[in-house]
């Protein structure tokens, strides 16, 4: 079962959530829930709980925008894709992550330093 | 700019929140069904599908929330319930609703309208470049502190050490970049075929515009060099009001020629809608250069010329940087020089006093005690609002006594202590709110009307300033405040309460202490009872003043005046105008009789001279010193007006210049000069005058409406000419009926010539100060408090009693069943109520009693402790109070023994 799973890291989510867009172009809610947790390897659970409402923040925010389409099998389903803000917001954030690692990382791994 | 565009977005989300449900509603659903889709490919059952894909979604209606939370502002969301929440509760209760956004009313109207004066008399800028930067500069006397005006060839000296022209003070041209002059001045304004207005204008130098930085809208403003050659530049500027409803908005205005105390002058432009000119809150209708003051006003030469004669007011622009202090210092350099070169002309002025034009308003030489006036009616203003907050309060408090069961059901239910309490606070803000928005409009119709109140005189009508924002803003906070101050007791005390009991339906032990609350029905009983009194001893002076013996005849008197003086007439010409004007007037139909006096009874400012004594005395020092009010009169003046001639004879057509020197005087007179004897016959001295008594007329109230006793002098036009007279036409019909013919009647003499301050002889005394104005206003003032404060102390009362017979429902209910007869409650309870009134009645009484006598000497023919005033008054407020008892009471007295003994 889904046990072994953790839920998604509070404030990770929005930037996953860009990525996929940037990666796999407009996407529906459900697609961007299978992707996410495809792209983690099955170790993220991503629920309604906290998808939509991380999604109405960025669109809110202006980095994604939203529209009914039709999915590959027929169905209703709205689609959101990436803005031209979005672009610039996931570049800004993904280097801030890189960054972030990279001194976690000495921390972690004191031994390089010495 | 992310977060703030999140913010907009989030503030409408809070709209259409069926629609935006329901598409969230369907992404879910298209989730899910997706979700299920896939599971059915991976070759599940469909219902196997369906329950994995639930599982692993999670709970939909908390998912709904938390994106219903994001979606809009969860904090207004709330608010929003307690506001319609609120206005469901207040219009459950109508009659409270009603009656506590009337009393709050009350204090907010007094407080906007005081907001009202004040932010016209300190705070609105004046319409003009950077208004921050332009100072009034005028001079000091040490002893008296009264701030005066400054000379124009002073002006002149100020204006050219600003402008750099003198090299003695370089001081004045770093603080000032311009110094202008202006006074104002009432003009005969006329247009060819057009009758004539008697209007204002600045008379200004020729910077006035520059100083100021206005642009004109139409034509041009004035040019530096003008207005400093004596008589040049007959040119005139126009307001934009005056040029929309005096000249109709003539679009080729500029150029053409108007006439100003008979003179042409040619109009070279027009100002911008908002400007006033440099006086705040003044309607003037135009601007000319002060050099034609000399000759379009008799005695305008003194201005232009004389540096002694201290007429204009001087306005300056600070540079960029300067100080109030640094333009004080470099004024008064240049007053010290001034006072040095010329000493004979300067009173002993202390130094000169630079002040910001807001706080020269209405004029620079009240700047000393505008503050203070408006600091002492901003605390009265307070006071009254506190007063209506407290009993709104009161009220409140009785009403929370009743929802307590309501209040602990919902916080039983959980509500948390600061969502009742903001719960609570919405609904009095509610009612402040709406008060506020009572208190604005009201204000501004009192203030209009406080405008129209003060009674036509010779001077420039206020301009009609308008409203601002200010004023809003203010009832809105003011309002706020007060909504919160109102209802925060009652909330805290509201809430504060156990849940336990109240659901058992057991009375709360709470409620005992009523003391502060008795204390102030008490004080209210007491100040309504003193104000009262005076109300009623001023409306019994009113009634007394009205039935006086005037000595004269006031119904039917037709009044106006004209003034050819300022059209420069010739004593020669003044009469012979006046003497066509009287044949005219005479023929005229409904005229009784007409005549010409240079001042009606109760006109301020009547002419007085000191010293009259008989012929051959040595004069007392008395007789030397008194001053005595003397009118020239046409001669059929006395007639005209309905008063007899004791002894002796009336004033004839004879008596005209030629003839020997007569006069008519009072008994009041007569008695001082001629203690035992006749007088008519003999001669009397007034200062180099002597003429001889031909007649006595009897008691007239003439000065003032109170005297009794003030000796009087009437001589003839013929003999003592003045071209500046009032007309006196007795009518056989109502007397304004006969406005237009009067007018015409002129205009056939001099169109240039305007017909002002026209009224009836009733209408000055009303409106007189020296008449009955200041003993009606007294009256409506202290009445209309009076009503407030009474209206106020049964609420109090009311609010008090009705929260005692909820508290002892219970009590009421056993004494029923024990055989109390309604009646039996019914006195408990008024005896409650009364026994408060009764105390407050008495300090009441006693307190008027000693400040009744300060008041003997402004009341008329009613003693200060007049009886049935007191006794009316206590009678009244009884009667009031009972009812505001037995409302309530009779409440109680319904109280079925079976319901209230099963409440528990």
């Amino acid at each position: 079962m889904t046990t072994d799973k953790s839920d998604v890291w509070q404030g990770t989510l929005a930037l996953m959530v860009l990525k996929t867009l940037e990666t796999m172009g407009p996407l529906h809610g459900y697609g961007i829930a299978r992707r996410i947790e495809q792209t983690s390897g099955n170790r993220l659970a991503v629920n309604y709980g906290t998808l939509y409402p991380a999604l109405l923040k960025l669109e809110q925010e202006g980095y994604v925008a939203s529209e009914w389409g039709v999915s590959d099998n027929n169905r209703k389903a709205k689609y959101y894709k990436l803005t031209r803000a979005g672009r610039k917001q996931v570049e800004k954030e993904a280097l801030e992550w890189e960054q972030t690692i990279a001194i976690l990382a000495r921390f972690l791994s004191p031994e390089e330093e010495a | 700019m992310r977060p703030l565009r999140a913010w907009v977005l989030r503030f409408t989300g809070m709209f259409h929140k069926e629609r935006r449900d329901q598409e969230l509603a369907e992404e879910m659903e298209s989730h899910l069904q997706m979700h299920i889709d896939d599971n059915i490919r991976a070759g599940m059952t469909p219902k196997e599908a369906r329950r994995r894909a639930l599982i692993k979604l999670g709970g939909v209606e908390s998912a709904k929330e938390s994106y219903r939370e994001r979606r809009g502002v969860p904090v207004l969301e709330t608010l929003w319930q307690d506001v319609r929440f609120g206005l469901r509760m207040l219009r459950k209760n109508p009659g409270f609703t009603a009656v506590a956004i009337i009393t709050l009313a009350l204090g907010l109207t007094v407080n906007a309208t005081i907001f009202f004066m004040i932010n016209d008399w300190f705070l609105r800028p004046l319409p003009a470049a950077d208004p921050g930067k332009l100072v009034m500069i005028t001079q000091k006397i040490p002893q008296s502190q009264i701030l005066l005006q400054a000379s124009y060839p002073d002006f002149l000296d100020f204006q050219r050490s600003a402008e750099g022209g003198s090299h003695d003070f370089p001081e004045m041209a770093k603080a000032f970049s311009g110094i202008m002059a202006y006074l104002e001045s009432s003009v005969q304004m006329s247009r060819q075929g057009e009758a004539a207005d008697r209007t204002y204008v600045h008379v200004v130098s020729g910077n006035y515009f520059t100083v100021l930085g206005a642009q004109p809208m139409m034509g041009r403003l004035f040019l530096p060099d003008e207005g400093r050659i004596a008589g040049a530049d007959a040119i005139i500027v126009l307001t934009y009001d005056t040029w929309k409803n005096r000249f109709a908005a003539d679009p080729h205005i500029v150029g053409q020629s108007v006439k100003i105390n008979g003179l042409p002058f040619t109009v070279v432009g027009v100002t911008q809608p908002k400007f006033v000119g440099a006086q705040w809150g003044t309607a003037l209708s135009g601007f000319v250069p002060v050099s034609m003051l000399p000759l379009m006003n008799p005695g305008g030469n003194e201005v232009f010329t004389n540096r002694g004669y201290l007429s204009v007011s001087m306005m300056g622009r600070l540079q960029q940087g300067a100080s109030l202090a640094q333009a004080r210092a470099a004024t008064s350099l240049v007053m010290a020089r001034l006072l040095k070169d010329y000493p004979q002309y300067h009173p002993p002025v202390e130094a000169t006093v630079v002040l910001h034009e807001s706080m020269c308003r209405p004029t620079p030489f009240v700047a000393n005690f505008m503050p203070l006036v408006a600091g002492v009616l901003m605390i009265l203003a307070l006071l009254v609002l506190a007063i209506t907050v407290a009993n709104v309060a009161n009220l409140l408090y009785a009403r929370a006594a009743n929802r307590e069961r309501e209040v602990a059901i919902r916080g039983a239910l959980g509500a948390t202590r600061r969502r009742l309490l903001r719960q609570l606070l919405a609904e009095s803000t509610l009612l402040a709110l709406a008060a506020g928005a009572i208190g604005a409009m009201a204000a501004i119709a009192v203030t209009q009307l406080l405008g129209k109140s003060i009674a036509p005189g010779d001077f420039a009508p206020r301009a009609s300033t308008g409203t601002d924002w200010r004023l809003f803003v203010f009832t809105f906070a003011a309002s706020l405040a007060t909504g919160i101050l109102t209802g925060l007791l009652p909330a805290l005390k509201a809430t504060r309460l156990e849940i336990l009991p109240l659901l058992k339906n057991s009375p709360s032990v709470a409620g005992t202490r009523h003391r502060l609350r008795s204390l102030l029905v008490i004080a209210q009983v007491a100040f309504s009872c003193v104000v009262l009194i005076c109300a009623g001893l001023a409306a019994r002076s009113v009634q007394k003043l009205a039935q006086i013996n005037l000595g004269f005849r006031s119904d039917h008197i037709f009044l106006a005046s004209v003034d050819p003086s300022l059209q420069r007439y010739s004593d020669e010409r003044g009469r012979q105008f006046q003497a066509q004007l009287l044949d005219k007037l005479r023929a005229l139909p409904g005229v009784t009789s007409a005549s010409l006096a240079t001042h009606l009874p109760f006109d301020l400012g009547g002419g007085q001279r000191a010293g009259a004594w008989p012929e051959g005395q040595t004069p007392t020092e008395s007789q030397k010193f008194t001053s005595i009010p003397c009118t020239s009169v046409e001669h059929a003046y006395l007639q005209t007006l309905g008063t007899r001639v004791l002894a002796g004879r009336d004033f004839t057509a004879h008596d005209d210049e030629a003839a020997p020197r007569v006069v008519i005087i009072n008994r009041v007179l007569a008695q001082q000069l001629w203690p035992n004897g006749d007088a008519v016959g003999k001669r009397m001295k007034l200062q180099w005058d002597t003429m001889q008594v031909v007649g006595v007329v009897g008691e007239m109230r003439y000065w003032a409406m109170t005297d009794t006793d003030r000796p009087l002098i009437f001589y003839p036009l013929a003999q003592h000419f003045q071209n500046n007279v009032t007309i006196v036409v007795r009518t056989g019909m109502d007397p304004l009926q006969i406005t237009a013919s009067v007018k015409q009647a002129v205009a056939q003499l001099d169109p240039d010539l305007p017909v002002y301050k026209i009224r009836t002889l009733d209408q000055q005394i009303v409106s007189s100060p020296m008449g009955m104005a200041p003993m009606r206003m007294g009256t409506i003032i202290a009445g209309g408090q009076g009503i407030i404060a009474l209206f106020l102390a049964t609420l109090g009362l009311y609010g008090l009693i009705s929260q005692s017979v909820k508290r002892r429902t219970h009590e009421i209910g056993i004494r029923i069943a024990l055989g109390a007869k309604p009646g039996n409650v019914l006195s408990i309870l008024i005896w409650q109520g009364l026994r408060l009134v009764l105390i407050g009645l008495g300090l009441g009484l006693a307190a008027a009693f000693a400040i009744t006598r300060v008041l003997a000497s402004a009341l008329y023919g009613v003693r200060p402790t007049d009886l049935a005033t007191f006794a009316g008054v206590s009678a009244l407020l009884s009667l009031v109070a009972a009812a505001a008892c037995a409302i309530p009471a009779r409440r109680a007295m319904r109280v079925d023994p079976m319901v209230a003994l099963r409440y528990e």
